[in-house]
């Protein structure tokens, strides 16, 4: 554990599924350098198999322990690597010239055939018409408080920095065992072949250092994120997180304690046969559960609550949190003035 | 323990203890708060990545937007290092302007921030190149811009000469929407009185039923205003995909208490945030919609006194005719455009003030209280009786025949859902009704627009209580010297294309007569006599153009029936030059692809559009290098002037006299002088436009709405915001969202309609025929031919082509264009996830992948729109298979407002084709 | 140390083989240049000592499971540049990309720095620290490494190892070459008898790391310079 954690909220209702954080990244860092299939950060369609594909039963985490849920054991959990072709998908390129400069009818296509990518099943979700449903989950590192990949690297590559939380993988040490990639149970670490060593989302320290936030955060268009330091109880994470208890912490079974927080989606209501809505939301509560844990039926009727206070004309601290009239309000990573 | 002790026999028991180091910390690499120990600096390592962040900051910085067919208009950061863009990122410094509401920051999306990599992606037009090979066959050869340009202008001035000025279409599309970049093209054709086509129109964006009603297609907010909304209806408009700068107003208005609906066929990204989805069937919002009036009106959820003043509701119609009661029905030689009222106060019928014929150009009604309901007789101008009602009585008539209980059947929609809506828009204080660019791709896409407006109207939603909302526009009044120095050859979009693409091919084809009949009350005879009629009227069709230089305009791309359509319009042209910054479709089937900077490279600026305030500005990075031998359109049009100057002084030819236009001279008119030897100066204004840069100062200097703003302070924060002036028929505040229509309803000054009011009642011939004469319900017109209703709404990863070829946006895809199946549909066929199919039918057939999915409903293919059809199997694309479709509410022309102009002409119908679809 | 880690190192103990008494590897002179050619003729002079090769102790919970190769040749090389070092195993596949779920084929050749056979061969120890020269099939290049104990592996600045390897016949044949004398101070150097010691990765197993085949002791190489 660090002295002090930067955490980041995402709001699941306010993320539209643009893809604007993942090329933020992208452009921010792994366009480049053997990176070019990686994603840090990516939005994936849920329910679905994900990114990398069936990451959620690719192993990794910990054991889960005698302690409360979401505390863990303290043995890793085995877990597998995703391959490129088929969990990943090629960082296809395309065969412009041959396409468009040469005669033909050959048509524009990826050089060699994709099977898999970071939003291969966009909007796809589950259900049957019209009670389909799907909603967006963004994911990066979570910079957790207990990692699992720095209990597995042997090299010590791996390492939390103590006045922020931030989990790096030192390129100097990492020899590219991918022992932190198995141990992932959000599979979040890559492997770049061409360096021969692992990489993930580095939390953008140097923008943070900076003062500028996290590319993924700053740049997202929806306005869904928020970043600052959990113990700052005016920032949107100790809010969010530990007063109002809205947003949660993804898969938390796995026991690592992750710092990326989650504001669970709301859904319209199902129809019934006639057509007529149920008053039961359309995304299966259970379905929730499983990806949040139990105190996502909590969140949502607190949610729902607020919302009818704003309907009826009241106010609502917590609707003006996750509104954010300020873009500039929602990052708050000034070290010093954080403390209340 | 000492562990030297047990490495002594290097037997594996002494190991095994002496291993039990490696699983405790190790004491070289311990890390103490995160540092390594040994001896290295701490943690210089992660040097290593913040070397890479400042690299991505790169040596220079500009600004600019990527409004390449785009209504975001976002200001962003370009970073570049070496002459080289690295990175952009949005500036997100637009000011709050109320505490109250969310700021606009950071505005842009996924396309623009893969611009650094489109900039320098391998479809990039790097240098001047001519077709070698035929048409669309992909042989170049580069050549130099002398060559292109001198060939080009050579039969530019030859079919000048010969075939008229007429047969040049000199035509901007979409690809550019700035003023800056335009105002070259626009300027040229202007000065040499080309034919251009009406954008809006070309591509089928027209709002025809807002024109009804208001007089004006782009009407509604700034879309911060929809935070302040308790309402927000979102209809056939995928706002979390098309609007994705804006978007986060929706679910801040949601998270602020407001209902949010949402009227889409299939489950999408828009209707994930809604709290209330409406699945209409495809096609028949119109009967949607007049459930709604059903409500409103049997349920008397009308503001009355807004009604009376604000709309012609109140106007009297003749039962005989069914035609609006006019001056001239009661006296000789009577106005047109004078329309009556039954006034309760004095229970006589009384003129309407406000009306294009009243001398009274205001609304307020002063003693008259305009009856709304009921039957009268007036004497008329032959002394017999004439029976009259209202428009009211008729609409609600109308009205009265779609209750949510039976349109249920048509829509699919259950009546609790329909009630709840009236209820929710009566009751809101500020309500919201947006009108997709989706809807108008229907023939009853007028009529449901209409509808959408006459339910705003009844529950009083206009200027600050919200209303209808297609698209708001700034008016940037200034730009005509720059744009439009001389009359020229204004087109209608939609219109010429349909003539161009000999388009009533397959319409016919595609709908058999007695179902267009039928359906719409003309057959294929009874439309092209529609079109003929307005052909005479409207003076917007200038016949095919035989020369044609097309900037930032994929019509092969974009345009139905698509291998039907390219044969008809470049078969008959004897040049077709393209300019653009890649190879779109259409560049790949032009005679010259002449390369064009993108949006870093040149300066640019834009500031019509009023999905919010700020004006954007292009500054490209310094030191930013050529790429290829890429030109700004204001000098590859300047590069033109001269070359035309050039082969017209060699021909002997100083001018060309247009007789279409007349320029009054003192007191005599004569006809425009097309000057092409001196070309270049008019061009220029005398030297004084050399450049792109010079057209934004020159832009900045002249528009009064960016006053007091000057470049200089455009280039601190890339953009400046719009002044008061701005608003069209409202003031824009500053610390307001904007709203249209203040004007009219709080100054009482008329809308520009016949009725000078909300127009309800059109009794042109067509509309009465057709039983249209107000807001009525149409079916779709797709035919039983074919099991599949086809539609393709706008798609998250492109803004049109553009982006739709870009590997990174298509890494985030599958690569190729997929349909989306209802996975039952897919199971049926025999479709399984990313299977090829072939979708098919009378007009056309064209090749995709196929991705079940649960939000489409059965009966449906559905795509995302607009892939360049070389993504497809043997380079045709999604519009092979969309049969012509032209409507007749929208060949009218020469009625009051209905008079072809940039707020009334029509639209290429894309959703009303069927299809069937198989293994491929 | 807890006691689970202890509860794993017991389980671990019993499959392991007793202890094999070291080979001697003589490095015969060659008066051509051999270099890293693992296909030189001039290997076939020098003769082959068979080493056995054990599942190398696991340093770290996360590293578990059996390696696959039991032996190996090694042959050695005394040329007049420098020392040459050929290893030959049993591999029926190549793996000689790494890719994000596959581990490369590799080998390495151990040296204690100090040339004395009291630094323990697992990897060093500290203050005792050791030379390695690794091949990895991936690069098909060598690397050259020092360590002080599991999890040390650290990159020397001076890259003066050359390896080449060829896969044929279902067999690997890796050759290392370094010249007698190194740049690098913390180097091993090569002069008469050293101690030295071999592992081997076969990456279809996925062996990285520790879990690799090993000489569970130092071997003998004679007739260094």
């Amino acid at each position: 554990m660090s002295s002090r954690q930067l955490a980041m909220v995402i709001d699941l209702n306010k993320c539209i599924g643009c893809q604007t954080c993942t090329l933020a990244c992208k452009s921010q860092w792994t366009d480049r350098d053997g990176r070019e299939f990686m994603y840090w950060n990516h939005v994936e369609s849920k329910p679905g198999k994900g990114y990398p594909r069936d990451w959620e039963n690719a192993g990794g985490g910990w054991e889960s322990g005698a302690g409360a849920a979401g505390s863990g054991g303290d043995k890793l959990k085995p877990g597998r690597l995703p391959r490129l072709e088929e969990d990943y998908g090629i960082p296809a390129d395309f065969n412009y010239d041959a396409a468009l400069f040469q005669e033909g009818e050959q048509p524009l296509r990826p050089m060699q055939p994709m099977q898999w990518g970071p939003n291969w099943e966009e909007d796809q979700g589950a259900g049957e018409f019209p009670n389909g449903y799907f909603f967006y989950l963004p994911r990066l590192c979570n910079h957790c408080t207990k990692p699992a990949c720095l209990a597995a690297c042997p090299r010590q590559a791996i390492s939390k920095r103590e006045e922020d939380g931030i989990v790096l993988i030192d390129p100097s040490r990492c020899r590219g065992y991918r022992y932190c990639v198995a141990a992932c149970p959000y599979k979040k670490i890559y492997f770049n072949p061409l360096a021969g060593r692992s990489e993930k989302c580095i939390f953008c320290y140097p923008r943070v250092e900076k003062g500028i936030p996290q590319a993924c955060a700053y740049q997202c268009v929806g306005r869904a994120r928020h970043v600052s330091w959990l113990d700052d109880k005016a920032g949107a994470a100790w809010r969010l997180v530990h007063e109002w208890k809205v947003a949660l912490p993804l898969h938390p079974e796995h026991g690592t304690q992750p710092n990326v927080y989650y504001v669970p989606p709301l859904s319209t209501a199902t129809f019934d046969a006639e057509g007529k809505p149920t008053g039961t939301p359309r995304i299966p509560a259970d379905y929730l559960v499983s990806l949040f844990g139990p105190g996502v039926q909590a969140a949502l009727d607190t949610l729902r609550r607020e919302i009818a206070r704003k309907e009826k004309g009241e106010a609502s601290e917590l609707m003006d949190l996750l509104i954010a009239y300020r873009h500039g309000d929602m990052f708050r990573l000034d070290r010093l003035g954080s403390q209340p | 323990m000492e562990r030297r002790a047990f490495l002594k026999g290097t037997t594996y028991c002494g190991l095994a203890l002496a291993f039990g180091g490696p699983l405790m910390p190790l004491p070289a690499f311990a890390r103490e708060g995160g540092k390594v120990s040994r001896g290295d600096t701490p943690r210089a390592w992660e040097d290593f990545y913040r070397k890479e962040f400042l690299a991505t900051r790169g040596d220079a910085q500009g600004f600019a937007f990527h409004c390449s067919n785009c209504q975001g208009n976002c200001a962003w950061r370009v970073f570049a290092k070496d002459g080289r863009v690295t990175r952009e990122e949005q500036a997100a410094a637009y000011p709050q302007i109320n505490p109250a509401i969310p700021d606009a920051n950071p505005r842009g999306c996924n396309k623009g921030i893969v611009h650094s990599k489109q900039t320098y992606q391998a479809d990039r037009v790097l240098f001047p190149l001519k077709r070698m090979g035929r048409r669309g066959e992909g042989k170049w050869r580069r050549v130099t811009w002398q060559e292109a340009v001198d060939d080009i202008a050579a039969r530019v001035v030859d079919t000048l000469q010969k075939n008229g000025l007429a047969s040049l279409l000199l035509h901007c599309g979409t690809g550019i929407l700035s003023q800056g970049r335009r105002a070259g093209p626009l300027r040229l054709g202007s000065l040499l009185g080309a034919q251009r086509l009406y954008p809006a129109s070309a591509v089928g964006d027209m709002f025809t039923g807002a024109s009804l009603a208001y007089g004006i297609a782009t009407i509604g907010h700034s879309l911060d205003a929809w935070f302040t909304a308790k309402t927000i209806v979102l209809w056939g408009v995928n706002a979390a995909v098309t609007r994705i700068p804006d978007a986060h107003y929706l679910n801040e208005a949601r998270y602020n208490g407001a209902r949010i609906w949402c009227v889409t066929p299939e489950y999408n990204a828009t209707a994930k945030l809604a709290t209330d989805w409406v699945p209409v069937k495809p096609g028949t919002d119109s009967f949607l919609a007049m459930s709604l009036l059903h409500v409103l009106f049997r349920d008397q959820l009308i503001d009355e006194a807004f009604v009376r003043e604000q709309t012609d509701l109140p106007f009297l119609l003749r039962l005989d005719t069914g035609e609006l009661l006019r001056h001239r029905d009661l006296r000789d030689k009577g106005k047109d455009d004078v329309f009556y009222c039954r006034d309760e106060a004095t229970n006589s019928v009384q003129p309407m003030p406000g009306t294009q014929g009243h001398f009274k150009k205001s609304l307020r009604l002063g003693k008259l209280k305009p009856a709304l309901a009921g039957r009268w007789q007036v004497k008329g101008r032959d002394g017999n009786p004439i029976e009259v009602t209202t428009v009211f009585e008729r609409a609600r008539a109308e009205a009265a025949k779609f209750p949510p209980s039976m349109t249920r059947e048509q829509t699919g929609v259950h009546p609790d859902l329909v009630e709840r809506m009236a209820r929710d828009l009566a009751k809101a204080e500020i309500a919201i009704v947006n009108i997709g660019f989706s809807m108008h791709k229907y023939v009853s896409g007028t009529m449901t627009c209409w509808a959408a407006a006459l339910a705003c109207a009844l529950t009083a939603h206009a200027g600050e209580r919200g209303g209808l909302d297609t698209e708001n526009n700034w008016s940037l009044g200034g730009i005509g010297p720059l744009s439009g120095p001389k009359p020229a050859r204004f087109a209608s979009g939609f219109f010429s294309e349909w003539e161009n693409g000999d388009m009533a091919a397959t319409m016919r084809r595609h709908y058999p007569d007695a179902h267009l009949k039928s359906a719409l009350g003309f057959d294929a005879a009874g439309l092209a006599a529609l079109g003929a009629q307005f052909r005479k009227t409207s003076n917007a069709y200038f016949g095919k153009p035989r020369v044609a230089l097309l900037f930032a305009d994929n019509l092969l791309q974009r345009n139905k029936s698509e291998a039907h359509y390219r044969k008809a319009f470049v078969e008959s042209l004897d040049l077709l030059v393209n300019v653009n910054h890649r190879m779109d479709t259409t560049a790949l089937w032009s005679d010259y692809v002449l390369p064009a900077k993108s949006q870093y490279e040149s300066w640019d600026l834009r500031g019509e559009l009023g999905y919010h305030r700020f004006c954007n500005i292009t500054v490209p990075p310094k030191g930013l290098k050529a790429i290829g031998e890429a030109k700004s359109e204001w000098e590859i049009c300047l590069a033109l002037a001269e070359a035309i100057s050039r082969e017209a002084k060699k021909r002997g030819i100083e001018r060309i006299p247009d007789p279409d236009f007349l320029v009054q001279s003192g007191d005599k008119a004569g006809p425009v002088m097309r000057e092409l030897a001196n070309l270049p100066a008019e061009f220029t204004d005398n030297g004084a436009l050399k450049n792109d840069e010079d057209v934004v100062r020159w832009l900045m200097k002249n528009v009064p709405a960016i006053a007091p703003w000057t470049p200089e302070d455009a280039m601190k924060h890339g953009f400046v915001t719009v002044n008061r002036e701005a608003g069209f028929n409202s003031p824009l505040y500053a610390n307001r969202p904007f709203h249209s229509f203040e004007n009219n309803v709080y100054l009482r000054q008329p809308y520009p309609t016949l009725s000078g009011r909300q127009q309800f009642y059109v009794d042109h011939p067509v509309y009465l025929k057709t039983g249209c004469p107000t807001p009525t319900a149409l079916p779709p017109l797709r035919p039983a031919s074919f099991p599949f209703a086809f539609w393709t709404p706008h798609a998250r990863h492109g803004i049109h082509s553009q982006w739709r070829t870009n590997t990174w946006l298509l890494r985030l895809q599958r690569g190729e264009p997929h349909i989306w199946l209802n996975p039952l549909d897919a199971r049926g066929k025999g479709i399984g996830e990313g299977d090829a199919v072939r979708v098919f039918n009378d007009v056309g057939e064209f090749f995709a992948r196929a991705k079940p999915m649960p939000a489409v409903p059965p009966g449906a293919v559905v795509m995302d729109h607009a892939w360049e059809p070389y993504q497809f199997r043997h380079k045709l694309g999604l519009n092979n298979a969309v049969a012509g479709l032209i409507s007749p509410f929208e060949l009218v022309d020469g009625w009051g407002h209905l008079k072809f102009n940039p707020n009334w002409d029509g639209n290429m119908l894309a959703f009303e084709s069927a299809v069937d679809v198989e293994k491929a | 140390m807890t006691a689970r880690h202890m509860l794993v190192l017991l389980a671990f103990l019993p499959a392991l083989a007793p202890a094999q008494e070291p080979s001697t590897i003589r490095a015969v002179r060659a008066a051509t240049s051999v270099a890293d050619d693992p296909d030189h003729p001039a290997w076939n002079s020098a003769p082959a000592s068979i080493v056995k090769l054990e599942t190398a102790f696991p340093g770290h919970p996360s590293i578990s499971g059996t390696a696959v190769t039991q032996n190996a040749e090694v042959r050695a090389l005394a040329t007049a540049a420098g020392l040459a070092i050929r290893l030959e195993w049993s591999d029926p596949a190549a793996d000689a990309e790494k890719t994000q779920h596959r581990f490369a084929d590799g080998a390495a050749v151990q040296f204690p720095r100090d040339g004395k056979a009291e630094t323990t061969p697992y990897m060093g120890g500290a203050g005792r620290h050791v030379n390695i020269w690794y091949w990895n099939a991936a690069k098909n290049a060598a690397e050259n490494l020092w360590a002080d104990g599991f999890g040390s592996l650290t990159r020397l600045p001076a890259q003066d190892v050359r390896a080449s390897g060829r896969h044929a016949d279902g067999r690997w044949r890796v050759a290392f070459f370094r010249a007698w004398r190194s740049a690098e101070p913390r180097a091993a150097g090569l002069r008469g008898n050293t101690p030295i010691a071999f592992a081997v990765w076969n990456g279809a197993n996925d062996e990285r790391d520790g879990f690799k085949a090993v000489t569970m002791n130092w071997q003998s190489l004679q007739g260094g310079r």
